[in-house]
């Protein structure tokens, strides 16, 4: 019996809220003062999480693309996929967010940039939104973000990266790095700065090894690090494939490092390949997708064509000195159908899938797919839309909180 | 691993003794597969005492083991079934079999009445949890009881 002649003893409630949704428990503190309590503890927080993480949900953002100019979008709405493949509509994000788009997702909190450049960090399941303060300084730029949490410092951080373009540019409205396709040639990081959730302010962080660096895509959360695709700002000669890199961030000890992406070894009848950088049980991983054959048209593929090799950084929490230990985790293909991998979901390959057809629009259609790669079956997810394509995180529903703790 | 046609003893609170087919209970209690494998268990004259554990509760704990040994190839849902049907208890008694599956460490039989007792309070209104787990005193002020009353009906 509890201490109060309750029927149950407090450790084995715990045992059974931290298995319950967060909805159930935003209603449950007015159980008791005690489960009240119970629930803003860091203690019950991490306990719960670690139960929702073997739940999570693939969140999607909705990006529809513009009719007439395929490189302007507008985000829409945000859904969630579950484990069973269902889909729920986000609607309390969809009204909190206005236009915003998902610069990161960890442990439940979404760092969101908004159409006026403002940032908040929210928490879908509590509905707790939290503006992010302005920056120390305001310089009208391309911005890179990036979101993610530090178990060494038990903190959440935002970074942004200014990067300087060299040359006029006409229009900076719709220019924005954070898309993660744009590449621009000569430009330079000149100015990082790192916004605190534990502390509630920015500073200014030491990038000074980034300066020649082009950052090629969005930052990508894993263990205590964020990591971003980078080449060599290429002021030799553009013919010359640049060298590709990968820059990380230290969370904890808020410091900027250079990698080494995995050896690739193209087969000899590639035509094409891309790298995509993504997270997998909390480790940073590298896709290579390879495409073979003779390149005639894209729609236009036969036989098997494309294969997908997986690598996984090994230390991605020790990454410090010793260098970077690559591990190649497996490959599918070949196969005939053109998938492009974007991120993992519950250990299959969250991918866009080509159809082959164009619309009327001269746009290459696709749909929003999961690939099994041990088995190789394909589904289309049931969020697909002909209109949108997706941006993809994991979530895992939780009671962190947005607020910064002072 | 014990032979099947091996028994061993059992002994309630009430010291009264159940023979047990050994291939059962090894199968499932992590604490009485210990005790055989270090050889701790002498089957000519131990009986396992489980002074915390009343002859009513450990009679349904050795029923659950049986069933899921000899039946541990039915479909799910049978399965299933059989165990709503075996949790259909009060939760008194929901209490002591999970006292006995903790104490003998029986992890299937912990995570069944986890998600049982899970059940019992998802989607339940406040004042239905309160007397589910017999909660008398819930530590809030008058005022803040009033308050949360006030902000949020639709829970109680």
């Amino acid at each position: 019996m509890g201490e109060n002649g309750e029927i149950f003893p407090d450790d084995v409630m715990i045992d059974i809220l931290k298995r319950l949704p967060v909805k159930s428990l935003m209603r449950f503190k007015c159980v008791s003062k005690n489960w009240a309590n119970l629930f803003r503890t860091p203690h019950f927080t991490a306990q719960h999480l670690r139960h929702s993480i073997q739940n999570r949900f693939l969140l999607l953002q909705r990006i529809q693309r513009s009719p007439t100019s395929p490189v302007c979008s507008t985000p829409t709405s945000f859904c969630l996929i579950g484990p069973d493949l269902s889909v729920h509509e986000l609607e309390f994000l969809n009204f909190a967010s206005n236009g915003a788009k998902i610069v990161g997702s960890r442990n439940g909190l979404l760092c969101l940039r908004h159409t006026d450049h403002a940032l908040s960090i929210c928490n879908p399941a509590t509905r707790q939104v939290t503006q992010v303060p302005r920056t120390l300084t305001d310089v009208r730029t391309l911005y890179y973000f990036g979101f993610g949490y530090s178990p060494l410092v038990n903190d959440y951080k935002i970074v942004r990266i200014c990067v300087c373009e060299s040359y006029e540019s006409d229009d900076d409205d719709d220019n924005e790095g954070n898309d993660g396709i744009v590449v621009l040639d000569d430009i330079h990081v000149n100015q990082v700065e790192v916004y605190s959730l534990a502390s509630g302010s920015w500073r200014q962080v030491d990038a000074s090894n980034l300066q020649n660096l082009c950052l090629v895509s969005n930052a990508i959360a894993a263990g205590g690090g964020m990591f971003w695709k980078a080449t060599t700002s290429s002021e030799l000669e553009s013919s010359q494939d640049p060298d590709e890199c990968l820059v990380s961030f230290d969370i904890g000890h808020d410091i900027f490092r250079l990698l080494r992406g995995p050896e690739s070894h193209p087969l000899p009848t590639t035509y094409s390949s891309t790298s995509v950088l993504a997270e997998y049980n909390d480790k940073l991983v590298m896709f290579h997708q390879f495409m073979m054959g003779n390149f005639h048209n894209f729609m236009m593929v036969n036989g098997e064509s494309s294969l997908i090799d997986l690598w996984v950084l090994d230390n991605t929490h020790t990454y410090a000195a010793e260098g970077e230990r690559w591990i190649k985790r497996y490959r599918v293909g070949p196969f005939s159908r053109i998938v492009y991998p974007i991120s993992i979901w519950r250990d299959q390959i969250v991918c866009h899938r080509l159809l082959e057809h164009v619309d009327e629009s001269g746009l290459v259609k696709t749909t929003l797919s999961i690939l099994n790669p041990y088995s190789r079956e394909l589904k289309n997810l049931p969020a697909h839309r002909n209109e949108n394509y997706y941006v993809s995180f994991n979530y895992a529903e939780s009671l962190a909180c947005s607020k910064h703790s002072a | 691993m014990g032979s099947p046609l091996k028994k061993i003893m059992l002994c309630s609170s009430e010291k009264e003794i159940f023979s047990v087919e050994e291939q059962v209970m090894v199968q499932h209690s992590v604490i009485i597969n210990n005790m055989i494998e270090d050889g701790s268990y002498n089957y000519e004259e131990s009986k396992i005492p489980l002074d915390c554990v009343d002859s009513k509760t450990l009679k349904k704990v050795i029923d659950y083991c049986t069933y899921h040994t000899h039946h541990h190839n039915d479909n799910q849902e049978d399965l299933e079934a059989w165990d709503a049907q075996f949790l259909n208890v009060d939760s008194n008694g929901l209490y002591d079999l999970l006292m006995a599956a903790n104490y003998l460490e029986i992890r299937n039989l912990l995570d069944l009445i986890y998600r049982t007792i899970k059940n019992m309070i998802k989607g339940k209104k406040i004042d239905e949890i309160r007397r589910i787990l017999n909660i008398k005193d819930h530590g809030f002020t008058p005022e803040e009881e009033e308050q949360n009353r006030k902000e949020y009906p639709h829970f109680y």
